[in-house]
């Protein structure tokens, strides 16, 4: 084996043993340019909105759902914590509701529920929910969304 | 927020304690990594039972119940005299620290400090943590009690909601503290026992790359339960794997305790222990200690697994999880499998988690080729892998498992990716190991052996500025070119995810009559092009990609054979500079299609073999030889047939050369050995023909079958280029004339390189000094920059606007002379067909037969469900007369078969001559009276058979050559170490 052959087989030799670790690198270095702008846009928040409140942190994440954490929020500031309060029939995001309105007790249901319950102090409105006729102070959200502070009859 | 650090100092305090108990010989920062999972755990177990006593969940419960565990604790240390509350291990970190090593750490504290700030900027929000895991925690703080039926899925274990219950009680600040809290635990543990297996760097670098994955960072800002969960189960995988190393039952102990804490924490614990107790049942021998070693380990967990489980089952509620579970296992094993719902969650797995854009970065992509390399190990990490493999098969079951009331389509996008999250991290620790069983693992000494010296730098530095016009949004080659490529590599993409795995026929090209594109141009830069698109690259990105990669690789390619042929690093930068620049100046890559910069790369490396083998006879370059002339074929047979005189000339010279070495040597009365070279050069080049046989001989003997006119025409052109002032300027900077037959400009690339080989003679006979920067070296090197400067500031073309689309596909199909070739049946060029009419309204095309030439009184066809295939189209059909004509709208080519089937399964009967007719050459039928299938098939000819053939059996000669050489050692041991 002459110089060059040799030098040609250190130089061989030296790249079989370069390319894996600058290859590792080459991923690496991918792995962070994928992954970091994400971190980096996440922290944007923290930079650019620091001074957010917690209602508009919770509009912000809960936008999907439309004006749901508006509302919730909205009874919450409008009752009283032990209120037991009547929803439009089904949970709308299951166990959400009560996490927003513990310890308000919740039920769900029309007419009869609100009849079989004299207890119940509030009627959530929304849409056209309630359909039937309740007495009470109405207090609206929006156009839509409300609540209703039931009067019943001594 | 001094409660929340006070409340996590307590937790850490009271595991380091009781870690004192199991295991002393541990790091202050292992030991301060598991110290948290472990306070934390026992100290909600300890709040839990006292409230089944009757206790109220008050701070004065608390802080009762945690003073009596960390006395429990101290006394046993007291008693046993393991008096540990120093830890004795050696530290982890070996000050003091290389400036790699303290960047690293600083990236690593950057993100874990980011990912607290996260948390804390956002209250909770995400639905599991509101539903179940901080309400809870709100409930249990409101109530005092362990009645969380409030909350969603009660039967969910309390280990989280009872930390963050007391995070309430302390104010009700940050309470998803804990979470962050749980994901630098697990950077920590994680760091430390990597370091146990390979050097500081790698560890480091290892952890940070663990800690960068998207989708963990995100879920350790969410106050849901799987990062705390991932950190008990990846804990106790890591201590079994080192129990199964290292044999000391304290590990084996750890893993139990922290396995069990995970069932404390989620409900699905109870898996991961099957999974690591098989793994231990593998990995030991049949002997007294193992049974003991089971036992112990059995015991620890039960003794922490059923202090909930009994609890929870006395509350009537059942594990509704295993219930659905064991459900599907029945099915399974009663034979009942559904093979259809395991393609979709693998293929949900391949869309949304296996492409490196997505949330999992790398990792997933990564894994494969760490697992080839470290083949060597595989013994030695087996526990490892097999309890990564077991966990993917638990995955893969509890997601096939999952209550089929919700669709799988929910399943899979509410908990496909977050039930990885509990291993996955496991995948990142064998990446560690592995890298660092490659024996690369000092980064500080390895990078500088690559040392190809400050020329091969000042190339790659310069290359960049080659491949700067590539990079940005717009495209490098003229508007036609680009279209072509993008849509070329979209239709190639359509064929491999319709299981063809060589592609000869494409169907969609010429307004949908079809072109057998793949059948006479090298399909090697596809190939390589929808590799990265398959792994989540968009088309364009992937071709760009493949671009970059080959300008740069074939610009170190050149300096190195040129460095290597003179010994001389300033030659080899000269040659490599020009190798890429001087296509510049000559638009050979704007006007060449991909094929052509992927195939500049394999030519100094068939040159270099070559030489090395004739000159001295080195066996070992037989191999590479072969692999990249075949690649070189594989992806441009025009050029490789351009470069041919070149080779044999180099080849004839060597020979030459040899030959006189030869005979001074037999003058000298030595044995001559002049034909072993050559017959070894000959055995390379024909196994590279060899490997590329599947594309050469089908291209060379069915060339003919294509229309040969089409090419004419702009040979036509090319033989008189429009006239200007100076005909030879003119035609050296005109955009070029093309060969669509061929896709390149093959003049210029003569041109090209007679250029390079005079460069390379002339610096080879200059015999420039590598010890320092020569003015020729300078000046040179600036001539090739300075001309080619107008080529690379030439306005690049605006980018796809869309990615390619069937209807884009038609669309610029009027305009790419590329992509409608014609068959030689077809005597016109067609401007547009009835196909592409439904595929530019939106709508798929369901067969190519052509309806109206029958009514269907004569001829009724209907379609079958995946009857339109990109190799051919099955219908069945009703003809009420004998002999009726069928035509399809496909150009007739070689290979094309039509069968009659039984009507009701695709059971040949015979099969039908095809005629092909009209003007555009469409292939047409006749079927007999009677109802019947018809299916018309692309297949194999003799050429294309044997050739696949011919390629598979040089696969295997190479293969076999590399092994043997592997087992000889000739690849690792005979190369002298450099200095």
């Amino acid at each position: 084996m002459n110089a060059l052959s040799k030098k040609t087989a250190i130089i061989l030799a030296r790249l079989g043993r370069s390319v894996v670790p600058l290859g590792v690198l080459i991923l690496f270095v991918a792995h962070l340019y994928v992954t970091l702008p994400r971190l980096q846009e996440s922290l944007g928040w923290l930079r650019e909105q620091g001074a957010l409140s917690y209602e508009e942190k919770m509009r912000i994440k809960w936008a999907r759902y439309g004006s749901y954490f508006d509302l919730m929020d909205f009874v919450q500031k409008r009752t009283p914590l032990g209120a037991i309060i009547l929803f439009e029939d089904g949970p709308k995001l299951g166990s959400i509701d009560f996490y927003f309105l513990f310890p308000r007790r919740i039920l769900y249901g029309g007419a009869e529920v609100l009849r079989d319950h004299p207890e119940v102090e509030y009627v959530v409105i929304e849409g056209d929910y309630p359909g039937f006729p309740v007495s009470g102070e109405k207090f609206m959200m929006d156009d839509r969304h409300g609540l209703l502070r039931i009067r019943r009859e001594p | 927020m001094i409660a929340v650090v006070g409340f996590l100092f307590c937790m850490v305090l009271l595991g380091w304690i009781l870690l004192g108990i199991v295991q002393r010989d541990l790091s202050w920062l292992e030991r301060i990594g598991l110290s948290y999972g472990l306070g934390s755990g026992v100290f909600t177990l300890g709040i839990f039972l006292a409230s089944l006593l009757g206790f109220s969940i008050t701070i004065k419960t608390g802080a009762t119940v945690y003073l009596i565990l960390a006395a429990i604790g101290l006394s046993v240390l007291l008693v046993s005299r393991r008096f540990g509350l120093v830890a004795n291990g050696k530290s982890a970190l070996d000050l003091p620290l290389s400036w790699l090593d303290i960047a690293l750490i600083g990236s690593i504290s950057a993100i874990v400090t980011a990912v607290f700030l996260i948390t804390g900027f956002w209250p909770p929000y995400a639905w599991d943590a509101l539903a179940i895991w901080v309400f809870k925690g709100k409930l249990i703080a409101a109530q005092g009690s362990l009645d969380v039926s409030y909350a969603a899925h009660s039967i969910y274990p309390l280990n989280l909601p009872l930390q963050m219950a007391f995070l309430y009680l302390l104010g009700g600040f940050f309470v998803e503290a804990v979470v962050p809290f749980y994901f630098l635990s697990l950077v920590v543990v994680f760091y430390c026992n990597l370091r146990q297996f390979v050097n500081r760097t790698l560890a480091l670098g290892a952890t940070l790359f663990l800690s960068t994955i998207p989708y963990i960072l995100s879920y350790a800002t969410i106050g849901m339960a799987d990062v705390p969960f991932a950190f008990h189960y990846v804990v106790s995988a890591l201590y079994l794997f080192r129990y199964l190393r290292e044999s000391r039952m304290a590990w084996l102990i750890l893993s139990a305790i922290f396995v069990g804490l995970g069932s404390w924490t989620r409900l699905d614990g109870s898996v991961y222990f099957a999974i690591n107790l098989l793994v231990l049942v593998l990995f030991r021998r049949f002997n007294r200690q193992k049974f003991f070693a089971i036992a112990v380990y059995g015991l620890v967990f039960a003794i922490l697994w059923s202090v909930w489980t009994i609890y929870e089952n006395q509350g009537g509620q059942g594990n509704y999880l295993f219930a659905s579970a064991l459900s599907s296992f029945k099915e399974l094993v009663s034979g009942h499998f559904e093979p259809e719902r395991v393609a979709e969650i693998l293929e949900y797995f391949r869309v949304a988690s296996l492409p490196p854009t997505q949330q999992w970065g790398i990792l997933w992509v990564v894994f494969p080729i760490v697992l080839l390399l470290g083949l060597r190990r595989i013994r030695e990490h087996a526990p490892l892998l097999v309890l990564i493999a077991l966990n993917a098969l638990g995955w893969l079951f509890t997601l096939y498992a999952t209550d089929k009331a919700m669709s799988l389509g929910w399943w899979l996008d509410t908990n496909l990716e977050r039930r990885m999250i509990h291993w996955a991290p496991l995948v990142a620790f064998y990446l560690g190991i592995s890298l660092g069983a490659v024996d690369f693992s000092s980064l500080r000494i390895r990078f500088p052996s690559i040392h190809v010296g400050p020329y091969a730098k000042a190339l790659f530095a310069i290359l960049l500025f080659a491949v700067l016009p590539v990079l940005g949004p717009s495209f490098f080659w003229d508007a036609s070119r680009e279209r072509e490529s993008v849509y070329l590599l979209f239709e190639f993409d359509q064929i491999i995810r319709d299981g063809i795995l060589y592609p000869r026929w494409a169907p969609d090209l010429t307004f949908g009559y079809g072109y057998p594109f793949f059948n006479i141009y090298g399909p090697g830069a596809f190939y390589l092009s929808e590799g990265l698109h398959l792994m989540g690259f968009d088309f364009a990105i992937a071709l760009k990609s493949i671009l970059v990669a080959s300008m740069v690789l074939s610009g170190l390619g050149m300096f190195g054979f040129v460095r290597y042929l003179s010994g001389s690093s300033q030659t080899g930068f000269l040659a490599g500079l020009a190798y890429v620049y001087v296509p510049h100046i000559f638009d050979v890559y704007r006007n060449a299609t991909l094929a052509v910069p992927v195939a500049l790369v394999f030519l100094p490396l068939v040159l270099w073999g070559t030489r090395e083998i004739v000159v001295h006879s080195h066996i070992k370059a037989v191999a590479p030889t072969a692999l990249s002339f075949g690649a070189l074929l594989l992806t441009h047979s025009v050029l490789a047939l351009v470069f041919a005189p070149f080779l044999g000339i180099g080849l004839v010279y060597w020979i030459v050369r040899r030959m006189a070495v030869e005979k001074r040597a037999e003058d000298s009365g030595r044995k001559s050995g002049t034909w072993r070279p050559v017959r070894l050069a000959l055995v390379a080049h024909v196994l590279g023909v060899g490997l590329a046989a599947i594309h050469l001989l089908p291209a060379a003997l069915e060339f003919s079958s294509v229309n040969i006119a089409q090419f004419r025409e702009n040979l036509r052109d090319y033989a008189f280029p429009t006239p200007d002032l100076n005909p030879i300027i003119h035609w050296l900077w005109s955009p070029g004339y093309d060969l669509p037959g061929f896709g390149i400009t093959v003049p210029r690339i003569v041109i090209a390189s007679v250029i390079w080989a005079g460069m390379i003679f002339v610096a080879h006979r200059l015999r420039m000094d590598t010890r320092r920067l020569s003015p020729t070296a300078v000046l040179v090197g600036f001539l090739i920059l300075f001309i080619s400067y107008p080529a690379l500031t030439r306005e690049t073309e605006t980018g796809l606007d869309q990615p390619p689309t069937m209807t884009g596909l038609m669309q610029i199909s009027s305009s790419a002379s590329g992509l409608r070739g014609i068959t030689a049946w077809v005597s016109k060029q067609p401007d547009w067909s009835s196909l592409a009419d439904v595929y530019v309204a939106g709508k798929r095309v369901k067969s190519k037969i052509d309806y109206t030439e029958h009514t269907q009184d004569v001829l009724w066809v209907g379609v079958l469900p995946d009857g339109l295939r990109t190799n051919g189209e099955r219908v069945a059909f009703t003809a009420n007369e004998d002999n009726v004509s069928v035509t399809f709208n496909v150009f007739y080519y070689p290979g094309w078969h039509a069968y009659l089937a039984d009507p009701s399964r695709d059971e040949i009967l015979r099969e039908l001559p095809i005629t092909p007719v009209g003007e555009l050459g469409r292939i047409q039928v006749r079927v007999p009276r009677g109802q019947y299938r018809l299916i018309l098939r692309f297949e194999d000819t003799a050429p294309r058979a044997v050739g696949a053939v011919l390629s598979a059996l040089s696969v295997v000669i190479v293969v076999a050559i590399i092994v043997w050489q592997a087992r000889k050692g000739l690849l690792h041991n005979t190369i002298s170490p450099p200095r």
